[in-house]
């Protein structure tokens, strides 16, 4: 689980009333996987929800997201910067990235989108 | 998750409405916090870039940790787009960002003040009013200061007449007014620096930026940029981009065609080179050299360079336990001083923190970075890079310069991606896109 996700259970949680053990207390520690998603942030904006030129990546079906990555990477899919920046990643890293962002709520609830 | 945690959650939430007050408690000590005490206390020293991000994602990976902010300004003007700005292309209101979602939204404390010292024994930062605030885990983020009057003359009573504007806000105004009183005709001359500075591509893409302005408004005049460097960023897609949008408006001087300037008469608006050439300008902007911000050197964690070196893994200074630098401030080469590169470190060393509190390693870093430059309208360059571990030192793991032969249609979308990025990295670092 993400830290996003993480974040999504603590409030259902919450909302449902659920205490003590059925949730951790604390979230796990980040791991690279949360590290590299937060990264994509910086262009497709906090948890990949940024609607611009640049497309958003939050709720995006995993395969889709890990087809389009390792298209990039190949230097295919007429990437600008893409191409670039996959190559940095193993396709290990590329998948888990894909399976998070598809994991991500496309708007946080309760919470207009800018 | 206990609904005791929801509470002190919802409390937090409370006391940042309410502003800084309530932390800033008599004696100036930060009161611990009730029901079962924060997972630890973090101050961040510098809203901008790096630290604007390290303390929203501290808080997006625990909550429970306390992370208080300290930055002067109820807004940050970025130097991002700043050139743009000038160029005639975005509007200056548009390149500020307020702190209201790190505090409403993320429970970020936010203390408007100048952090004057720091105590690395005592765990303290000391601020402009002489309160102090307590920490377990201290970040500085307060990107680069002029080192004044190491180029001969370039005082900070020059700066009011040749800008540097190397520091978005009146310094910036202060240029575009000089720009707009310029006669046709005129020559604007950019004095640029020996490497490191603050954004590699800058100098070459405010030369752009001036000369999209005096191309419509004044285009009989001239742009001479006189380089400390015989190589700079992205330099081969600059020269030809320079030279397709404005054919030869714009001259540069590299070092070895003695394009070093070495003294600056303010007064006169003149430059006199390595070898003794004096350069008169209508407008004259002397991109300076620079430091880390003096915060870095009250704590001891910068080096005889100037700037802070930082362990690989998680930006800790190696000099002051305990502390950690981003950003700018930092030696973190082959990374290069931009605001991507200052978001991008803020997320690692956040996760390294955030492990660290909760007494586990933190993940193998992994940051990235990508800057755009525009050039002209619809034309757009880029430099992308990401960066890892091996052997202990940061590397660039893939990477490299938008392609020589792209098309118009290439460039046209980097134009257009330089703006969404600005509007998301803006959006994921003060959440005011
Ligand atoms: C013309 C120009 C164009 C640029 N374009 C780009 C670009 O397109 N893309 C890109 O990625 N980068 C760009 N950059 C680089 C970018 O501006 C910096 O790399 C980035 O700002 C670094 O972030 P930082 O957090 O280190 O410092 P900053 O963003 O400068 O933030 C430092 C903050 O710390 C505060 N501060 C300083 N000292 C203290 C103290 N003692 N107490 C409290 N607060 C303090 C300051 O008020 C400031 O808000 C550009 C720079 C310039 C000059």
């Amino acid at each position: 689980m993400g830290k996003s996700q993480w974040f999504q259970v603590w409030v259902a949680a919450g909302l449902l009333g659920i205490g003590g053990s059925a949730v951790a207390d604390t979230p796990p520690a980040p791991d690279r996987v949360d590290v590299i998603a937060a990264t994509c942030g910086n262009c497709h904006g906090t948890d990949g929800r940024f609607v611009s030129a640049i497309p958003p990546l939050a709720g995006r079906p995993a395969d889709e997201l890990y087809a389009r990555l390792r298209a990039f990477k190949r230097g295919d899919n007429d990437p600008t910067v893409m191409d670039r920046l996959a190559g940095g990643y193993t396709d290990d890293e590329l998948k888990a990235v894909a399976r998070y962002f598809s994991r991500v709520a496309e708007s946080p609830s309760g919470d207009k989108e800018r | 998750m206990t609904r005791g945690r929801i509470n002190r959650r919802q409390a937090l939430k409370l006391m940042g409405a309410m502003g800084a007050g309530p932390f800033l408690a008599a004696g100036g000590r930060i009161p611990p916090a009730a029901a079962g005490g924060p997972a630890g206390r973090v101050v961040v020293v510098g809203g901008g870039f790096g630290g604007a991000t390290v303390a929203k994602y501290i808080k997006r990976f625990d909550p429970a940790v306390e992370v208080t902010l300290v930055e002067p300004s109820r807004r940050h003007f970025t130097c991002p787009f700043s050139n743009l700005y000038l160029g005639g292309l975005y509007q200056f209101d548009a390149l500020g960002h307020g702190y209201e979602e790190l505090v409403s939204r993320y429970g970020v404390q936010v203390v408007h003040s100048m952090a004057d010292d720091v105590d690395a024994d005592g765990r303290t930062v000391r601020l402009a009013g002489g309160e102090t605030l307590s920490w377990d885990r201290l970040v500085l983020s307060p990107g680069i200061d002029i080192r004044w009057g190491e180029l001969e003359g370039y005082t900070r009573a020059a700066a009011e007449k040749a800008p540097h504007a190397w520091q978005a806000g009146p310094q910036t105004h202060l240029l575009k007014k000089q720009l707009e009183a310029m006669e046709d005709g005129g020559t604007f001359i950019l004095v640029a620096p020996d490497n490191p500075f603050r954004c590699p591509p800058g100098p070459y893409e405010r030369v752009a930026m001036v000369a999209n302005y005096l191309k419509s408004h004044k285009p009989k005049s001239k742009i001479l940029l006189l380089d400390a460097k015989d190589n700079f960023s992205k330099q081969g897609l600059f020269l030809d981009g320079w030279r397709k949008n404005y054919g030869d408006m714009i001259e540069w001087v590299g070092r070895s065609q003695d394009g070093e300037v070495v003294r600056v008469d303010a007064d006169r608006l003149e430059v006199e080179t390595e070898f003794g050439t004096t350069h008169k300008a209508s407008v004259l902007n002397v991109v300076p050299p620079q430091r880390a911000g003096f915060i870095a050197r009250r704590a001891g964690v910068t080096d005889a360079s100037g700037w802070a070196p930082v362990e690989p893994r998680t930006f800790a200074s190696p000099r002051v336990e305990g502390v950690y630098v981003i950003g700018d401030a930092t030696e973190a080469a082959p990374m290069p001083k931009s605001g991507f590169c200052a978001n991008a470190q803020g997320k690692v060393t956040a996760a390294a923190i955030v492990a660290d509190l909760a007494g586990v390693d933190g993940p193998d870093p992994s940051w990235a970075n990508t800057c755009y430059s525009t050039v002209a309208p619809g034309y757009g360059i880029s430099v992308a890079g990401v960066y890892g571990i091996r052997e202990g030192h940061i590397e660039e793991i893939s990477g490299g310069v938008s392609p020589a032969d792209a098309d118009a249609a290439f460039r046209r979308r980097e134009a257009e991606y330089a703006v969404a990025w600005y509007r998301a990295i803006t959006q994921d670092t003060w959440g005011t896109a």
